[in-house]
């Protein structure tokens, strides 16, 4: 079954949104979609993230998302900023 | 010999899809060597223009935007919504970013010194907090947000002069996670027009010699007065045709990299030059 959850984090400067689609039987995102008004260099780091989750397990969110933003720079926000609002998101979803 | 700053004062208030069209036209022009390092001051009439990383349906209310006759528009910069009408100066500063070892810092720290000069000139006294918001008297009169890409350094952002609060309070859904935090319950409270702060008029020419000036400092350049180039309004047709005036780039938070035509043509553009 899919579920879909949504979460919301606030960052020392700017807001993170996080939705997720994730199959509640295999515990795997389907999904992933981060919008907000943060500041992220290179900007298309974004894309990439939201790709490597996409299949992840959610148990796996936290260093699928630390590696795709290893190279990248966040400015006013930190990697466990997108971690909490993605975490959250799984949380909603109805996944533990 | 100075360093040169170039200024253009291009802008299309009625049509804020070539206007963000032309500002990534520009940025462009200047990331590849045609222009010299470039200053745009323009205006928008009635616009939302949200950030790259933003979905327009959380941000605006699109009904009331829509009776309203507000347009929204993406830019190709990060951060947040702000609204645009004649009562806002944009500021806008392209510089060859393939020498700079520090971007961000450079972007944030020392280009950013051009709006507080050009404030201080005008008899404010600005401060920069969390970053990159400009605050005067404790409220915010300008938000900045730069960006690196195609070779140049490039920061832009706008000045409330005497814009319209109230239409601006209806058209922007206030930040709800931010605001509880803060405890302000509205947008509109944060920021305030410099001409309230002031409390005098400002005028358009008086703005943009403060701006030229602020960044005359801040570069330590000597300005001159340009047009577009034919390859600048080349591009920014191009941009303004296959992207900025598309709902797929407006409203739907795509990458650059869906317009792999638009791309092919402006580097063929830009090659040709």
């Amino acid at each position: 079954m899919l579920a879909v959850g949504s979460a919301v984090k606030r960052a020392q400067k700017g807001v993170i949104k996080a939705r997720l689609t994730v199959d509640t039987e295999t515990l795997r995102i389907v999904e992933a979609r981060i919008t907000g008004d943060f500041f992220l260099y290179p900007e298309d780091a974004l894309w990439k993230l939201e790709e490597s989750l996409r299949g992840a397990a959610v148990a796996e969110v936290a260093d699928r998302v630390r590696d795709a933003l290893k190279e990248a720079k966040l400015v006013g926000s930190t990697a466990e900023d997108f971690i909490e609002a993605l975490m959250e998101a799984v949380e909603k979803a109805g996944v533990r | 010999m100075a360093r040169l700053l170039r200024v253009l004062l291009f802008e299309t208030p009625h049509d804020p899809y070539m206007n963000l069209a032309f500002e990534e036209a520009f940025a462009r022009a200047r990331g590849a060597g045609l222009v010299d390092d470039t200053l745009r001051i323009w205006r928008n009439d009635r616009a939302v223009i949200i950030g790259y990383f933003q979905e327009a349906e959380g941000e605006v209310d699109m009904e009331e935007a829509s009776k309203l006759g507000v347009k929204v528009v993406r830019r190709f910069s990060g951060g947040g919504a702000v609204y645009h009408d004649l009562g806002n100066v944009n500021y806008a500063l392209a510089v060859d970013g393939r020498a700079v070892p520090d971007p961000i810092g450079y972007a944030y720290t020392d280009l950013i010194r051009g709006v507080l000069g050009a404030l201080r000139l005008l008899g404010c006294e600005p401060r920069v907090e969390n970053v990159n918001d400009i605050v005067v008297g404790g409220r915010k009169v300008s938000g900045t947000a730069a960006s690196f890409r195609w070779g140049a350094c490039f920061i832009h952002g706008t000045l409330l002069l005497s814009v319209d609060l109230a239409t601006l309070s209806r058209v922007l859904k206030p930040p709800k996670e931010k605001l509880l935090a803060k405890g302000v319950s509205e947008v509109k409270y944060r920021v305030a027009n410099l001409s309230e702060l002031l409390g005098r008029g400002l005028g358009y020419r008086e703005v943009v010699e403060a701006l030229v000036r602020g960044f005359e400092e801040a570069l330590g350049a000597e300005a001159y007065f340009d047009m577009p180039s034919s390859e600048e309004l080349s591009a920014a047709r191009l941009l303004y045709e296959q992207k900025y005036s598309s709902p797929q780039w407006n409203l739907n938070r795509v990458p650059h990299s869906v317009f792999q035509k638009l791309e092919g043509e402006l580097s063929s553009l830009f090659s040709r030059a």
